[in-house]
């Protein structure tokens, strides 16, 4: 038996190493396996290079990272050479600025879920990244000098002051995204799905199940956030045009099945023809920036949006129409607008009916 | 707890665990996908369904296994025979699934009919086992015994598997090459499962944490092929 596995063992620091090994090895290699999956279908899928998509693809290379990370390192337990403080100490810099990247990520994605403006991410990224170049600048130079953690002579692990800081940026991530979570909880279904599923149950469940057994079930808990989490990015997509961002036509149906449900009450209806399809390609933030909170807007080809509302007020869609051509005119271009208001004893079912056939006709 | 579960059944709990987790989380996301009513949707839900269930009782089973507890073997029996019948009815259900989305829905009648017997004799197997021991039997300890029906049941679940996996792979050569590799891929952890829990037999088994993980990429893959038809047009 190596002589660190001893010394571990008396000390009591690992309840059984062997057994340890073995759970971290199969928790790990599946993690690694949904990670690689997910990872390949991710690229194979990626239409546009944009920030979102690049920092998906670093969360799950970093989440593999991690996983391997935490192989090794179960491994490396089993053996004793003379380097292992300064293998693990590069592997636990490793562990420590793949966990602040992966907290980095999901905050950006809360706070784009919550401003959901296509340049937002652009304007903000530097300074959400900041912190990080920070902790990668603090690790390296732990590396050489132990300034923010080290492994004694009996490879104890031992922290400086810096390593709280450095913890902090991680903790702070977090705490900025279920702020945000908190705040915005009412703005969308899908940032309820996000929190859920990507980060309470399974990396949650990941975490408890580690700190009541001792055995490592982390980076599985993250893979299956991650795995869930690209699956809920996909199903979306299929409503979604990706130049405008907004919904396309598939989104229609399920409206229609949210109207049989009795889970929308459509109002009215407007349809805006740009003169040009430049403000729907390149402007549809400053467009979405109108529109009513509870709406819905679906392009329905290059230069023609409908508006799905609850509102049934008449001034009320006429000045959400004369905003749509008010903003054409800004944009140097002209749009017509036509809209269909629920009537009494109508059902938003009956008005959407109204529409389609309406249009069926001309 | 530690002196009672080894590390077999830790890392059953955990990958069992992973996988009841992974498919519940795909189930969730079907409420974002609204592609709702399709008969398709629904054997893919069962799938779904079938494999939480498949974890839970593999779950029981394992840790159950060669303790000393009161009932020992009525656990292990029932929860074995769920395990295996949630298994094989995967693989009916897999082959019925892909006909349905990829190739004739298996229209032709002697097709179905086939299923459907091959599904009532193994229903018949696991309840006649529960007396006989035939397909696998527990002995006082709560060990668990092949019989001799094992192999070939099991034949006949591989034979189910495979001609999904065929429907696949015929659906993915009409459509162009660039599609049949993707498919063939979402079938890797299956058989990777597969093999593990067969190369490792004190280990965990990997079978159900292979299926999510199929479940997994068969759905992102369906779903991403919807997107890309709408890009064509």
């Amino acid at each position: 038996m190596p002589v660190k596995y001893l010394q571990e063992a008396e000390r009591g620091e690992y309840m059984n190493l062997e057994n340890e090994a073995i759970v971290a090895l199969n928790s790990n290699s599946a993690a690694i396996l949904i990670l690689v999956g997910v990872l390949v279908l991710h690229i194979r899928t990626m239409r546009e290079r944009n920030v979102q998509n690049r920092l998906f693809t670093i969360l799950v290379i970093t989440s593999i990272v991690l996983g391997v990370v935490y192989i090794l390192d179960i491994l490396s337990r089993q053996y004793i050479f003379q380097e292992t403080a300064t293998i693990k100490t590069f592997m636990y810099s490793i562990e420590d600025i793949s966990i602040d990247v992966i907290a980095m990520i999901w905050y950006v994605y809360v706070l784009n879920m919550c401003f959901g403006r296509k340049d937002y991410l652009k304007r903000k990224l530097k300074s959400i990244i900041t912190p990080i170049v920070i902790v990668l600048i603090l690790d390296v130079i732990n590396l050489f000098t132990g300034a923010v953690f080290y492994f004694d002579e009996q490879m104890i692990f031992r922290t400086t002051f810096l390593y709280v800081l450095e913890e902090f940026i991680c903790y702070g991530y977090m705490l900025a995204s279920f702020a945000l979570m908190v705040i915005y909880r009412h703005k969308s279904a899908r940032l309820h799905f996000f929190a859920i599923w990507s980060i309470f149950i399974p990396i949650m469940a990941g975490s408890v199940f580690e700190d009541a057994t001792g055995y490592e079930a982390f980076s599985l808990g993250l893979a299956i956030g991650i795995a869930v989490w690209f699956i809920s990015m996909t199903n979306t997509r299929i409503f979604e045009d990706p130049e405008s961002g907004f919904f396309n036509l598939h989104y229609l149906d399920f409206l229609k099945d949210l109207m049989e449900r009795g889970k929308y009450d459509l109002g009215c209806i407007l349809v805006c023809r740009f003169a040009d399809e430049d403000p729907i390609s390149n402007e549809s933030d400053m467009i979405r920036e109108m529109l009513p909170e509870a709406s819905n807007t679906l392009r329905i080809s290059r230069t023609e949006i409908m508006t799905f509302a609850t509102i049934t007020d008449r001034s009320a869609v006429d000045m959400l129409a004369d905003d749509m051509e008010m903003i054409a005119g800004e944009l140097n271009t002209t749009a017509t607008t036509e809209s269909f208001i629920r009537q009494k004893g109508e059902s938003g079912q009956d008005l959407l009916h109204r529409f389609l056939s309406g249009r069926k006709r001309s | 707890m530690s002196d009672l579960l080894n590390a077999r059944d830790y890392a059953t709990l955990v990958l069992n665990g992973g996988s009841l987790l992974l498919v519940l989380g795909v189930f969730s996301t079907s409420l974002f996908t609204r592609i709702k009513g399709r008969f398709d949707v629904k054997l893919f839900n069962i799938l779904m369904l079938l494999n939480a269930m498949m974890a839970l009782a593999n779950t029981v089973s394992y840790v159950v296994d060669g303790k000393d507890i009161p009932e020992v073997r009525i656990i292990k029996l029932i929860s074995t025979t769920i395990f295996y019948l949630t298994m094989a009815f995967t693989a009916l259900c897999w082959r019925w699934y892909t006909s349905v989305r990829f190739g004739n829905g298996l229209k032709t009648g002697w097709r179905r009919n086939l299923l459907f017997t091959v599904a009532i004799l193994l229903i018949l197997i696991f309840v006649v086992n529960l007396f006989t021991g035939w397909f696998f039997a527990v002995d006082s300890d709560g060990r668990l015994h092949n019989g001799i029906l094992y192999i070939p049941v099991y034949i006949v679940m591989v034979i189910y598997v495979f001609t999904g996996f065929f429907t696949l792979a015929e659906y993915g050569i009409k459509k162009g090459k660039s599609i049949l590799i993707p498919l063939l891929f979402y079938m890797s952890p299956v058989v990777l499962g597969g093999i593990l829990t067969f190369a490792v037999p004190d280990g965990p088994s990997f079978a159900p944490m292979g299926i999510a993980v199929s479940i997994l990429f068969t759905h992102s893959g369906t779903v991403t092929e919807v997107i890309e038809d709408d890009r064509r047009l």
